[in-house]
């Protein structure tokens, strides 16, 4: 039985400034199942960070249809929609976005402490998932105390203590070394082996890319 | 369970941004210590003036003649009994004709020239009865007050200043010594001690000579009843006694105008005055308080400002606009929390110093905490909602584009 987390139908995006109009996403079709892993690939200003935005919830598209865990982001009111990116999405971005006054444990502790769930269980599971992570060691350094990879890392197990479906990362070894990065992506595949996450990654890199289930190219605001 | 994250991160993101947080915190420290200090200050003055007059002046009424002044006739004669010795003598009779009057003292000023072994005294002559020690409540220095018996002697008591100008002229003692007022020359029988004064009586006791409404009649024979002091029975009814006075005079001086003014009418008023000085005490607090305010305001914006990319990473990891609203909220009521009470406490020392400074029962009006507290709260929750409104309004995809 397949099992649709995401799904995009006739998505489009026109950023309109009042002067001009940007078509940036033409007709977006995508479909992905449970477990599943793809890359986006494509030139710089082509559009993926907007497509993840979009498929995160965090913008609406112009027309077309998105729908998580087959509920269409549409009809969703900001509220909704907030709880649906908490329970179902992690975000990886190429800059870690950590909080720098808190520590390891604290930023992966607060995507669980948004949801209102008990400090000792937000705390057991953010030590769990840093701990496959490889940070089990790092809990209670403060961000600016770790390396580059690790933040990376560090973010995210921030994005999977929430074990969501779906992990949507833009480019998030843009900013390591290619040692590094191929690091961060075996975590990665290796996550999605054994939490059943979805991925969808939005890179430069073919050669990482290359790795993933499906590879999807954008080319003037079309997916091919 | 969620409102013990909001306030522990807000608590934490405080303590994060200490000099920020203590800076708004002196802000709404200072109004809140102003007003209850104001409040405080203006309830301790209003007690301290009430419970003077209380003692004194509780069991006091005040009657005056009306005259039908005409501005261009003068007094109409005609028209008009002048309260004169003949009037004090029926006024004496109040307390055996109306019921719960105690004491009844007239009191007329005479303006005639006082001198002291040829100089001379700048003092108002009082002509009144022996009860006016007992209304206005004077207590002896030396010898004696007027007395019942003394009738027309031509007996006088001094005011402390012009015992005081006596004894500069020469002995300690001033008990015997002649005083000229008018053509007559009248004996120091006594004198009084500093009088504090009395919201009742407008006479100034200290620089006055005082002698027998009989013996001022004996020379001054025109001598004219500026008012008439009564005192009232404890707890009887002001209302009835004014009711009871003005149909005795009404009877026996058919046409005559009077006004009575008891101490209940003038402690209503007075608390009412200084009611308003409180307020407008409180007022003033109130502006510092504002000026605090508008500080959390101006920090709460910077501190949104500062932490756009926090915000923005909290929306995208499904933090609601409400949790941002909230979490801003908190800062601002922990902020003016602190800065109330700290303000209360302070204002507390300030209160017992100003006490202690001038001599004033010390008080800590409750409402005055209270006010104070819920103000700086209000204070703290109102600049607080723009810049958490603000924070939540923030686009996340805009902020975390912007590293």
């Amino acid at each position: 039985m397949t099992n649709t987390v995401l799904s995009c139908d006739k998505v489009c995006k026109i950023f309109d400034d009042g002067a001009s109009k940007v078509h940036v996403l033409n007709n977006i079709q995508l479909s992905v199942n449970a477990g599943e892993t793809l890359a986006i690939v494509g030139a710089s200003g082509s559009g993926k960070s907007t497509l993840l935005h979009l498929i995160g919830g965090l913008d609406r598209p112009t027309s077309g249809q998105i729908e998580i865990m087959g509920k269409p982001l549409a009809t969703l009111n900001d509220r909704e929609l907030s709880r649906l990116r908490n329970a179902h999405l992690g975000f990886v971005y190429q800059f870690h976005h950590l909080l720098p006054e808190f520590t390891v444990l604290e930023n992966v502790c607060l995507p669980l402490l948004i949801r209102g769930e008990p400090i000792e269980t937000v705390q057991k599971a953010a030590t769990e998932i840093l701990e496959q992570v490889g940070l089990g060691k790092r809990l209670s350094h403060k961000i600016g105390e770790i390396s580059g990879g690790e933040r990376q890392r560090t973010a995210i197990a921030r994005a999977l203590v929430t074990r969501p479906q779906c992990l949507l990362a833009d480019e998030p070894t843009g900013n390591l070394d290619q040692h590094t990065a191929h690091h961060v992506f075996d975590l990665l595949l290796k996550l999605n082996r054994e939490l059943g996450t979805s991925l969808i990654i939005v890179t430069h890199d073919l050669q990482l890319a290359s790795r993933l289930s499906r590879t999807f190219e954008l080319q003037d605001g079309i997916l091919v | 369970m969620k409102w013990k994250f909001y306030w522990r991160e807000a608590l934490n993101n405080l303590w994060l941004s200490k000099l920020r947080s203590i800076l708004a915190i002196i802000g709404i420290l200072v109004g809140s210590a102003a007003v209850v200090t104001l409040v405080s200050i203006g309830e301790m003055a209003k007690y301290k003036a009430l419970s003077e007059f209380k003692t004194l002046g509780m069991n006091l009424a005040s009657l005056v003649v009306n005259q039908n002044m005409d501005f261009n006739a003068g007094i109409d004669l005609t028209r008009t009994l002048i309260p004169d010795y003949n009037y004090a003598q029926s006024m004496l009779t109040l307390a055996t004709k109306v019921a719960n009057i105690q004491e009844v003292a007239p009191v007329a000023t005479l303006s005639l020239p006082a001198y002291y072994a040829g100089k001379k005294l700048e003092a108002p002559i009082i002509a009144t009865t022996y009860s006016y020690q007992t209304l206005a409540n004077l207590q002896i220095q030396e010898g004696r007050f007027l007395h019942r018996l003394d009738r027309n002697n031509y007996f006088c008591v001094v005011g402390s200043d012009i015992a005081n100008q006596l004894k500069n002229n020469g002995s300690n003692s001033i008990i015997g010594k002649e005083l000229q007022l008018g053509n007559a020359y009248f004996t120091v029988i006594g004198s009084i001690k500093p009088w504090i004064g009395n919201a009742f009586i407008s006479n100034n006791v200290n620089g006055s000579v005082f002698i027998s409404l009989a013996a001022a009649h004996n020379f001054a024979p025109n001598l004219y009843i500026d008012t008439t002091l009564l005192q009232l029975k404890p707890d009887s009814d002001p209302d009835q006694i004014e009711t009871d006075v003005k149909n005795f005079l009404a009877a026996k001086f058919p046409g005559l105008e009077v006004t009575v003014k008891t101490g209940k009418q003038l402690i209503v008023s007075m608390t009412h005055q200084k009611n308003v000085f409180t307020w407008m005490l409180g007022l003033i607090g109130g502006i510092a308080l504002l000026v605090g305010g508008i500080g959390i305001m101006n920090v709460m914006l910077v501190s949104v400002t500062e932490r756009r990319r926090e915000i923005g990473i909290r929306l995208a990891i499904g933090a609601r606009r409400a949790d941002i609203q909230i979490m801003f909220l908190c800062e601002a009521i922990i902020l003016a929390t602190i800065g109330g009470v700290t303000g209360i406490i302070i204002s507390l020392f300030i209160t017992r110093i100003v006490a202690e400074f001038l001599t004033w029962e010390f008080m800590f009006s409750g409402s005055a905490v209270l006010i104070g507290f819920f103000v700086s709260l209000f204070t703290g929750i109102f600049f607080g909602i723009y810049p958490a409104y603000q924070a939540s309004k923030l686009n996340p995809i805009d902020v975390l584009r912007a590293e």
